[in-house]
């Protein structure tokens, strides 16, 4: 026995993309903690300037509910599904991480949609006053952000059709599937803040 | 021991001669207590800061070549004596020293923000690129208001409040013998007070960058007794001159058509300007381009031919005065008292 | 084809010849342009980082030169207002995000993994990106500057002097978007660093045995995630602002100028933590080796770095003191202010018991990190006076804060780095570099700095304002301002001595042993320079100074020469966090042209915003998918894929 096995006997250890273990689970960790900051300076400056103003918050009206609740609603279904699919995919079952994976899309492509109906009916522009400015940039910068949670989705699951991606070989499921939660959990924030609150407060 | 000394040599003379803009001497309520408040902390930066100089410099050349050495004459490795007393020592220390300079400026900061009475004396300033608009007015009395540019009067021993803000972008007001800054910005109108205890000329000068001619961008603050303020201020409140004859009599017509769009003169019609300094009573003031030039005949003659040459970006167009043009104008801004 | 496999133990060999060529051939990049553009080395990336930050370094230098010329005299009219004006907004922003950031991210790029103990950062391929980016961002922020419209706004850009009302030239809007570019780099390199940190140590590396190297830097990164959105934020609404006419920062349209003001600040502190943090812990670092004992209180000179970066975020209005806010608020930041004096102080005394019981060898690297010490004291002493509210209202943007800042940002970033140079050039090169010149090159910049900038500290108690392209004749300054300039041409003359040092030294410095200093830490159990692949088997750590062990501890239990193997394509150990004990065999990434492809998509998109050039911008922007795709596609060398080719 050498002085390395007198101490730490060699056992086997998975190999490559095994689920959390991976560095890229504690990357994208990372990366939703530097996106979550960029919302919180959002709605720190969307709190700050209504703090500042002296005229009605909002200025033209309580942005409507009609789209934003179902499209919220729709979001949060997707965490159910999103995370079906990934149990699914460590319980082996490959039909539905698809199925789960397919469902989650169409719901992010839904909540997508929702939101540009909601920007039809608004009755600012994003040069009308630094209240639309805000408007505007939180809720886009979310949409961006549900698109491309939109594009990893489908990455994964063209990945797991070309047979990449296994019980395994799971890497890319979980962080998907990370990254997703915190895009709805965003969109929580998001419309607690610009819909629910002014809602309340008038209500 | 090298940094005490240095400090010692430089500051000294330095401060010695105090300029016109130190504000290690200070003449006023709102100043005063700042300065005391800065002389002591600088005292206490330059005992830490002299202190950890030379802890570091005993430490590096005290015990040289106690001990054994290497083969390639170097100290052996040891684990070293104990250091953590330094530690235990020196951070309830730092922080003891920290808590009574809190303490001094919390105190400090209570008495400097809070004016002492009531000002019965109002003076809004607006900054603007490159010159400080500043208008006075008495409570209760909207008659008694008045306009004027880059240089305040006010009597001295009552404190006067401030109204600051700004007309474009954000500069600051600093008058540092009176106090410390406050931003004018635009949107937001933010208070401060200045008080002067004995009578004098005090320069200001704007602290916060705010483009191109940032440098040039200095105000005076003239501190009088009460008498002879209210004589300036009863000055001030009169228009000009409105009979003006000869060769001023045709200086007012080049002013009319040529400096009214921008320039206020109060009382001559059709002079209603506001985007330059009211310039009623002109020659009543030190300096020309917010304390660029002193007030001269020729500084006055250069700048209203060639303003952008005495202070590049100014707004100020050059003007293509003909001679006898130049001397009537400047004969009638003469009467500009 | 034969069956990837999912799981593998180790074999534990001890290191040999024919192991070590056949890693070193697996690590080396491939040659030609395709290795140079591709490679995920990060000793290469490392090195490219200190180059490139290093020439930003010397720019904006010329530029502080161009400024003290101007302003060596009353009424100088060397440099036109609108040309000063430039040349202090690029040589700010050129120092501190150019320069101060990108050298500490060259060391700990270099270092990290040799200090770790493994064979390269957790993600080689985003680390490759950071550089590129850094690189290419760095070049668009000069654009405008070689165009005659470099940004004049100063690097904190205040609103609204930045707004197209009052500048229309696109010399801010160049500014914006580059900061922004440059944020991308920022990020992706701290979201790297943590990574690293936390999965890929060498076994047994467990969390009180991280040396205090890597703490400065992650504790620095982990601030740099939470701090760079909000200025990415605050130049994204400037620009659309500008652009598109929105209203962020417009009073007369519910917007506020100082909305601009808080965000900035809110990065801009932490900004400064981020940028010293890992410089103090370089000197943490090295002070030791040249005391020859370890650090005093390790441990609390960690939890005082941690302290410092999580106090960070709560001071950013001491730099809005004049702004009027209301008085409980002043009262509140100055408090959190004043209280980040304790984790400094603790750092300070820490250094200082160090050198008083240790036995310092004066070396130049100890020379640098000593008189840190010193600069650090005062820089701090004078950021403590500015943290006093009513003070501040004096002291605010005059030249005492330029004097305090220059101490903190020379004091604490350029002389560790200089002397952190000193340190790790055998390391890096082979070679030493030579400790004659090094002693005129020390007291060169030591006291060039002390007498161009210790006056500025009086300067500003004259009262003389920042930013200012000339003064008066009448106001006591100009003597003053003489000395400085004077100082400023010394203290160059000495990084001058340093980079033909570090020439001379590179073409024909003495070859340069394994440790050369005699220090305790992974990176100098690996030869000078080590090979491609780092450590020919994985270290097992055993203590906070694994070289030292056997003469601290009377024997080493730290093995060196004996590991596990890992020697199928590019493998090293994923470890736990707290324990570092392995859970996982990483495969790592080859060379690719990947990172630099999206790189330039990057900056073509960028370019295409400038320029309102709409379709390249989206042109570009769509060309990502594809790029990134290419990047993360699960290739089976990665683990992906149930079988590969044998």
């Amino acid at each position: 026995m050498t002085a390395y096995e007198e101490r730490t006997l060699p056992r086997a250890l998975p190999i490559g993309p095994a689920g959390w273990r991976t560095p890229g689970w504690w990357g994208v960790l990372a990366l939703i903690g530097t996106e979550a900051a960029v919302f919180a300076y959002l709605l720190f400056s969307y709190f700050y300037l209504q703090s500042q103003t002296t005229e009605a918050w909002p200025p033209s009206g309580l942005p409507p509910l009609r789209w934003s609740a179902p499209s919220t609603v729709a979001m949060l279904v997707s965490t159910a599904t999103v995370w079906w699919a990934d149990r699914g995919m460590r319980l082996g079952s490959l039909a539905r991480l698809h199925s789960g994976l397919i469902v989650t899309v169409l719901l992010g492509i839904c909540y997508i949609i929702l939101q540009c109906f909601d920007w039809r009916g608004e009755p600012f522009l994003a040069n009308s006053g630094a209240y639309g400015s805000l408007f505007y940039a939180i809720t886009a910068f979310h949409v961006l952000h549900a698109a491309a949670g939109v594009l990893i989705l489908l990455a994964a699951l063209g990945w797991s059709a070309m047979g990449y991606i296994t019980p395994r070989r799971n890497s890319v499921v979980t962080v998907v599937a990370m990254y997703w939660y915190f895009v709805v959990v965003a969109w929580i924030a998001v419309f607690i803040s610009l819909y629910l609150l002014p809602w309340i407060s008038t209500h | 021991m090298r940094r005490l000394v240095a400090i010692l040599v430089v500051l000294a003379p330095a401060l010695a001669h105090a300029g016109p803009m130190t504000f290690m001497v200070s003449h006023g309520a709102a100043a005063n207590p700042i300065t005391k408040l800065g002389w002591g902390l600088l005292g206490l930066s330059i005992f830490v800061g002299a202190f950890i100089a030379l802890a570091v410099l005993i430490g590096i050349w005290w015990k040289r070549g106690a001990g054994e050495y290497d083969a390639r004459g170097w100290p052996v490795l040891s684990h070293g004596r104990n250091g953590l007393p330094w530690l235990w020592i020196g951070v309830p220390v730092s922080i003891v020293l920290l808590l009574l300079s809190a303490i001094w400026t919390f105190y400090v900061l209570g008495v400097a923000t809070a004016a002492p009475g009531h000002p019965k004396i109002t003076v809004e300033v607006i900054g603007h690129q490159w010159w400080w608009e500043v208008r006075y007015s008495e409570f209760g009395y909207p008659r008694r208001s008045f306009e004027t540019a880059n240089e305040i009067h006010i009597p001295v021993g009552v404190p006067v409040e401030l109204h600051l803000t700004s007309a474009d972008v954000i500069h600051s007001f600093w008058v540092p013998q009176l106090a410390g800054k406050t931003d004018t910005i635009p949107g937001q109108i933010n208070h401060a007070w200045i008080e002067a205890d004995k009578p004098g000329i005090y320069r200001g000068q704007c602290a916060e960058f705010c483009g191109l001619q940032h440098a040039h961008m200095a105000l005076y603050v003239v501190a009088q007794p009460v008498r002879r303020f209210k004589a300036w201020w009863t000055h001030q409140l009169q228009p000009a001159a409105d009979q003006v004859t000869g060769l001023a009599g045709e200086g007012e017509t080049v002013f009319r058509t040529r400096c009214a769009i921008c320039h206020t003169a109060r009382g001559m019609p059709g002079s209603q300007g506001k985007l330059g300094p009211d310039l009623t009573h002109l020659m009543s003031r030190r300096t020309i381009a917010a304390g660029t030039l002193p007030n001269t005949p020729g500084n006055l003659a250069a700048w209203v031919s060639d303003a952008p040459a005495q202070k590049p970006g100014v707004d100020m167009p050059a003007e293509d005065l003909t001679g006898p043009q130049l001397q009537a104008l400047l004969a009638y801004l003469k009467t500009l008292k | 084809m034969a069956a990837n496999p999912t799981f593998q133990t180790p074999e534990i060999v001890v290191a040999d010849e024919e192991l070590h060529r056949k890693l070193e051939h697996m690590w080396s990049d491939p040659p030609g342009i395709h290795g140079w553009l591709g490679t995920t080395d990060h000793k290469k990336i490392g090195k490219r980082y200190l180059f490139t930050a290093f020439v930003f370094l010397i720019v904006g230098g010329l530029e502080a030169l161009g400024m003290r010329l101007q302003l060596a005299q009353p009424n100088e009219h060397l440099l036109s207002p609108g040309l000063y004006n430039q040349f202090f907004s690029m040589h700010g922003f050129t120092m501190i995000f150019l320069y101060a950031l990108p050298i500490l991210s060259g060391f700990s790029n270099y270092l990290w993994p040799l200090i770790l103990g493994t064979r390269d950062m957790a993600f080689p391929r985003l680390n490759a990106f950071t550089y590129w980016v850094f690189l290419l961002a760095g070049i668009f922020l000069y654009i405008g500057f070689w165009n005659g419209k470099g940004t004049d706004v100063g690097w904190f850009n205040y609103v609204p002097l930045a707004e197209r009302a009052y500048n229309p030239d696109w010399n801010v809007d160049v500014y914006s978007l580059g900061m922004i570019f440059l944020g991308i780099s920022t990020t992706a390199g701290a979201v790297n660093f943590i990574a690293t940190m936390f999965r890929t140590r060498a076994p047994g590396m467990s969390i009180s045995r991280v040396p205090i190297m890597i703490w400065g830097t992650l504790v620095s990164n982990i601030g740099i995630l939470f701090a760079v959105p909000a200025v990415s934020l605050d130049f994204l609404m400037l620009w659309l602002d500008r652009r598109f006419g929105t209203q962020f920062f417009n009073p007369s349209a519910g917007g506020r100028p100082l909305l601009w003001q808080h965000l900035f600040w809110i990065f801009g502190h932490p900004w400064v933590y981020a940028i010293v943090l890992p410089a103090m812990s370089i000197v943490s670092q090295g002070l030791p080796v040249y005391c020859r004992r370890p650090l005093v209180a390790h441990s609390a000179v960690v939890l005082a770095t941690i302290l410092t970066m999580v106090l960070g975020f709560g001071v950013w209005v001491h730099h809005m003191f004049a702004t009027g806010l209301p008085v409980i608020a002043l009262g509140f930041f100055a408090a959190a202010s004043f209280v980040i004096v304790i984790p400094s102080a603790v750092s300070v005394f820490a250094w200082v018991a160090t050198i008083w019981t240790g036995r310092p060898v004066f070396t130049t690297a100890f020379k640098f990190f000593a008189a840190e010490i010193v600069l650090f004291v005062i820089g701090g002493v004078s950021g403590f006076m500015t943290a006093a509210v009513p003070l501040d209202w004096q002291l605010t943007d005059t030249y005492f804060v330029v004097a305090h800042l220059h101490y903190v940002l020379i004091g604490i970033n350029v002389f560790p780095v200089i002397g952190g140079i000193y340190h790790w050039f055998p390391k890096m090169t082979g070679r030493m570099m030579n400790e004659r010149l090094g002693w005129w090159n020390f007291w060169l910049m030591f006291i060039g700095f002390n007498l161009g900038f210790f006056p500025m500290h009086i300067s500003g108690l004259e009262g003389m304002p920042r930013r200012i392209y000339t003064y008066p004749a009448n106001l006591g300054w100009g003597d003053l301002n003489l000395v400085t300039t004077i100082g400023s041409f010394v203290f160059a003359l000495g990084v001058l001595l340093f980079v033909i040092n570090v020439v001379r030294s590179r073409i024909k410095g003495a070859p340069a042993p394994a440790n050369p200093w005699d220090a305790s830490t992974l990176e100098w159990a690996t030869t000078s320079p080590p090979p491609s692949h780092n450590f020919t088997v994985i270290p097992q750590v055993a203590s906070l100074d694994p070289l030292w062990e056997e003469r601290l501890e009377g024997s080493r239990q730290s093995l060196l020469e004996e590991g596990p193997v890992l020697d199928h394509e590019h493998e090293i150990p994923g470890t736990t966090v707290l324990d570092a004990e392995p859970d996982v065999i990483l495969k790592m990434p080859h060379a690719t042209l990947a990172p630099i492809s999206l790189a330039l998509l990057i900056a073509g998109t960028f370019v295409g915003l400038l320029m309102s050039m709409w379709w390249v911008a989206a042109g570009c922007l769509l060309a990502m998918i594809p790029a990134l795709l290419w990047w993360f596609w699960p290739s089976p060398e990665l683990g992906f894929a149930e079988r590969v080719r044998p």
